[in-house]
């Protein structure tokens, strides 16, 4: 693909991500009815759960990219695994605040140990170690492929994690997407929300791969002019 | 009234902590251009 | 298979003929388990309730500390690049030496076990058997993801203080069902209750010993 090809490709994700955006701020604060129980507050919801679905995928992402990687040993596999935990920590960070400013006027506590909640926490902490691995291996290639290797193991763990605390823990209710799934007139501003960020996923890493890139490019230089 | 409060709190952060992130490669691509020219004249230059 | 045994051999071997790590992780986790004396004031727990969550934290920090010891002393006698000119699978290096710390956690288990006892005033003879089986399958998970770990850990600028950093998370289900587990044998549950958690960990074991055999030549130095 060309340069130009690329540079018009950048411009059509701005539009739609823009739009998309636009349209699932609309709908989820405008045009998704007020809930019956939690009133306007449900609203935390939309964007809530689109971070998480969204970090997920971006973990995803990452293992599959590691998987790349481990196969191809092409470094452009590496930029969009740092670039994908990078981008799925932001997400999980978000949820994790979110989370709890959901949580204190709904259930009357700040936290509790439900599955996803305690998932999320320990995806966060599972790839905030896979930074940390990385931050303190300073040749490229190691560093590339024990991130790699990391990243299989993280991701592989996360259902683990997942059913132990499920088949454990669960003493808490389970949250309203459970029984019965979600109300119909509350499904366009659902989706919108999770496409609105999936499409931003999409930018974020785009542009992370980019800085990436940029840097191997500077560290070339470097070597060059000594 | 607490509910919006909260509601805003939210959403707040929800779009702080990706502003922040974006900045971050933004800075980041900005001074790495500017290293990256830097290198290309020096390099020029020898 | 010669090959693994002579690996699992010559840690066992080294480890035998200084007993340092064994020495401090035995040490450590006695320590651990008087530290949580206090900090959960036991005299108001009930023991069967505390022992089992206390218990496996003590074995998780002394496992940690013995294979990064493992490690540790191959990077600094430079053993490790001598091994990896053994003329065999990467793969057999990995499962010789989650054998070998296997064993030492093992063997660092059954001390702090007792102590835990003592200290708890516990008797448990009867759940003997099923408590074994769920510390060697809990020990056994542990190690499988952990002997890869602390290779990676020790591979990095932060060596040893970055193996409970990155273990801890990865390690959580096994903890869970170990703990879970390890409180129905002292409650008094049957074999049948065991059956979910056994499972699960062996399944751990499996599943986290197949990643690890088939990844742990990428992670080690060429």
């Amino acid at each position: 693909m060309n340069k130009r090809t690329t540079a018009r490709l950048d411009m059509v994700l701005w539009g739609v991500l823009g739009l998309a955006m636009i349209a699932a701020l609309y709908l989820a604060f405008v045009d998704a009815p007020r809930e019956r129980t939690m009133g306007d507050l449900q609203r935390i919801f939309y964007f809530h759960v689109a971070a998480a679905i969204t970090g997920m995928t971006a973990f995803g992402v990452n293992f599959a990219a590691g998987v790349a990687y481990v196969a191809r040993r092409d470094r452009k596999w590496d930029r969009l695994a740092l670039a994908a935990a990078e981008t799925g920590v932001v997400f999980f960070a978000i949820v994790l605040i979110t989370g709890p400013i959901w949580a204190k006027p709904v259930w009357m506590v700040w936290w509790t140990w439900s599955p996803r909640l305690t998932l999320s926490l320990v995806l966060c902490l599972l790839y905030i170690a896979y930074l940390l691995i990385r931050r303190y291996i300073e040749d490229p290639d190691r560093r590339a492929m024990i991130a790699a290797v990391f990243g299989i193991v993280a991701f592989v763990d996360a259902p683990l994690v997942w059913f132990s605390i499920r088949w454990w823990r669960d003493i808490h209710p389970a949250p309203m997407l459970e029984s019965g799934g979600i109300d119909p007139a509350m499904r366009p501003a659902f989706w919108a929300c999770v496409a609105s960020f999936e499409l931003l996923l999409v930018y974020l890493l785009r542009r992370r791969c980019a800085l990436e890139s940029m840097r191997e490019e500077m560290e070339r230089l470097e070597r060059l002019a000594g | 009234m607490n509910t919006m409060a909260y509601l805003f709190t939210a959403n707040a952060v929800i779009w702080i902590v990706l502003a922040l992130f974006l900045l971050r490669i933004h800075a980041g691509e900005r001074k790495l251009r500017e290293e990256i020219d830097r290198l290309r004249r020096q390099i020029d230059r020898t | 298979m010669t090959r693994l045994w002579a690996v699992f051999r010559k840690d066992l071997a080294i480890e035998l003929r200084t007993k340092d790590a064994l020495n401090t992780m035995l040490f450590f986790g006695v320590v651990v388990l008087v530290v949580f004396h206090f900090a959960l004031r036991s005299g108001d727990v009930d023991p069967r309730a505390a022992a089992p969550g206390v218990l496996w934290v003590a074995f998780a920090f002394a496992g940690t500390l013995g294979l990064n010891r493992m490690f540790a002393v191959e990077k600094e006698n430079g053993c490790l690049e001598g091994l990896m000119m053994m003329p065999a699978d990467r793969g057999v290096l990995y499962l010789g030496k989650m054998l070998a710390g296997t064993v030492f956690m093992l063997a660092a288990e059954a001390v702090i076990f007792v102590a835990s006892l003592v200290f708890f005033n516990l008797t448990v003879w009867g759940e003997l058997p099923w408590l074994g089986l769920v510390f060697l399958l809990g020990t056994l998970g542990f190690t499988a993801v952990g002997t890869l770990l602390a290779a990676i850990a020790v591979n990095t600028r932060m060596r040893e203080v970055l193996l409970p950093v990155i273990l801890f998370p990865v390690i959580l289900p096994v903890l869970i069902h170990a703990v879970e587990a390890t409180a129905l044998i002292l409650g008094g549950a049957g074999p049948g209750e065991l059956k979910l958690p056994v499972a699960v960990l062996a399944a751990f074991t499996v599943v986290f010993g197949t990643i690890a055999f088939l990844l742990f030549e990428h992670v080690l130095e060429d």
